[in-house]
């Protein structure tokens, strides 16, 4: 059984390294209003590793890492009351 | 929101990554219109990294051209702008680091006559004088005005700098009631100065404006920070707002501005 988050806003981070990926996150971030949820598309390795882990850090939440068939992953992020 | 080119975020990717400036941080300097007086010692390094953190406005004043014994401190005027007006050879420099900014020069003597409306204009004013007649003049025009500062000292090994938020913390005057006489502090261009605390100092100013403008972390007030290059010791001297402080106590005694002769020295 899936619960279906609905997606504010998407940013395809394909291709592109750190920190600029991070970058785009909180652009992205920023433009929301907390709770929202940002999908963003994160190569795999460094990547996927610290953007995730950068956004928490910052008060949101990771509300699904998913690897997508072209071995990026897509990475849910709610934004925090503080972001 | 501001919205940011590809290229803004990757200039100013530094500055958006981190958490007490981020993208809202980027567009308020963006917004932000900051005052350098002096384009010396001090001055030299805050309008370069002021310049380099996308301030949008910059305004610079000095009345002064560069000459040859400013080189071995002021590192914003080259070898080539030896004779060039000071303000016009900083100018050169801010826009080439950063053509976004918008720089303001003001080729003049900062003077009771002028100071309250050149400085209304900005949000922030660094002073970077070198001499205590302009640094009085600053400190009271700022508190009669409203306008948030940091003042700024160097000579010799030694450094001294503290923000002022007029109304909220304690004034240059709170501490320094008065000018020294003429006479009491030696003229700069017999003390010497070690070029590289001109870097450190200015630095610390321009910091202290990034700082106010974006929120990020607490200014640096209530408190004299003085550094001794010899031995590297840092000092922080805590200061009170007194209350009868003649420009932000009770009773301002000092309610206009008025010039104060003295000789000028050129170390700053």
């Amino acid at each position: 059984m899936t619960t279906e988050t609905r997606i504010d806003a998407r940013k395809n981070c394909r291709g592109v390294g750190c920190p600029m990926n991070l970058v785009h996150a909180k652009v992205e971030l920023a433009a929301l209003a907390p709770g929202q949820v940002l999908e963003i598309i994160l190569d795999d390795g460094a990547p996927v590793n610290n953007v995730p882990a950068s956004a928490e850090k910052e008060g949101h939440t990771i509300l699904r890492r998913q690897q997508l068939e072209d071995g990026c992953w897509s990475v849910l992020i709610r934004k925090g009351e503080r972001g | 929101m501001k919205t940011f080119s590809q290229q803004q975020l990757e200039r100013y990717s530094r500055h958006i990554l981190l958490q007490d400036v981020g993208v809202e941080g980027q567009a308020r300097l963006g917004e932000a219109r900051v005052l350098i007086v002096g384009a010396g010692g001090l001055g030299a390094p805050a309008a370069l990294y002021l310049a380099a953190a996308g301030v949008g406005t910059v305004g610079i004043i000095d009345n002064d051209h560069v000459d040859i014994s400013n080189l071995q401190r002021q590192v914003i005027h080259f070898t080539k702008d030896i004779g060039v007006a000071k303000v016009d050879s900083a100018a050169e420099k801010m826009q080439a680091i950063n053509p976004e900014v918008s720089v303001r020069t003001y080729r003049k003597f900062l003077a009771a006559d002028n100071i309250r409306e050149i400085i209304r204009d900005y949000h922030f004013v660094i002073d970077g004088a070198d001499n205590f007649p302009t640094k009085f003049l600053v400190n009271d025009a700022c508190v009669m005005e409203g306008i948030p500062f940091s003042h700024g000292g160097i000579l010799r090994f030694d450094g001294q700098t503290m923000t002022v938020l007029p109304g909220r913390s304690a004034c240059y005057r709170c501490t320094f009631r008065t000018p020294p006489p003429p006479d009491a502090v030696p003229t700069c261009s017999q003390a010497g100065v070690l070029g590289a605390i001109a870097g450190m100092l200015g630095t610390i100013q321009a910091a202290e404006a990034l700082k106010y403008i974006t929120g990020a972390g607490e200014p640096l007030t209530d408190a004299l920070l003085t550094f001794d290059a010899r031995t590297m010791n840092f000092r922080r001297v805590p200061l009170r707002r007194q209350d009868d402080c003649p420009v932000c106590g009770r009773k301002p005694t000092i309610t206009e501005l008025e010039d104060l002769e003295q000789a000028v020295c050129s170390l700053a």
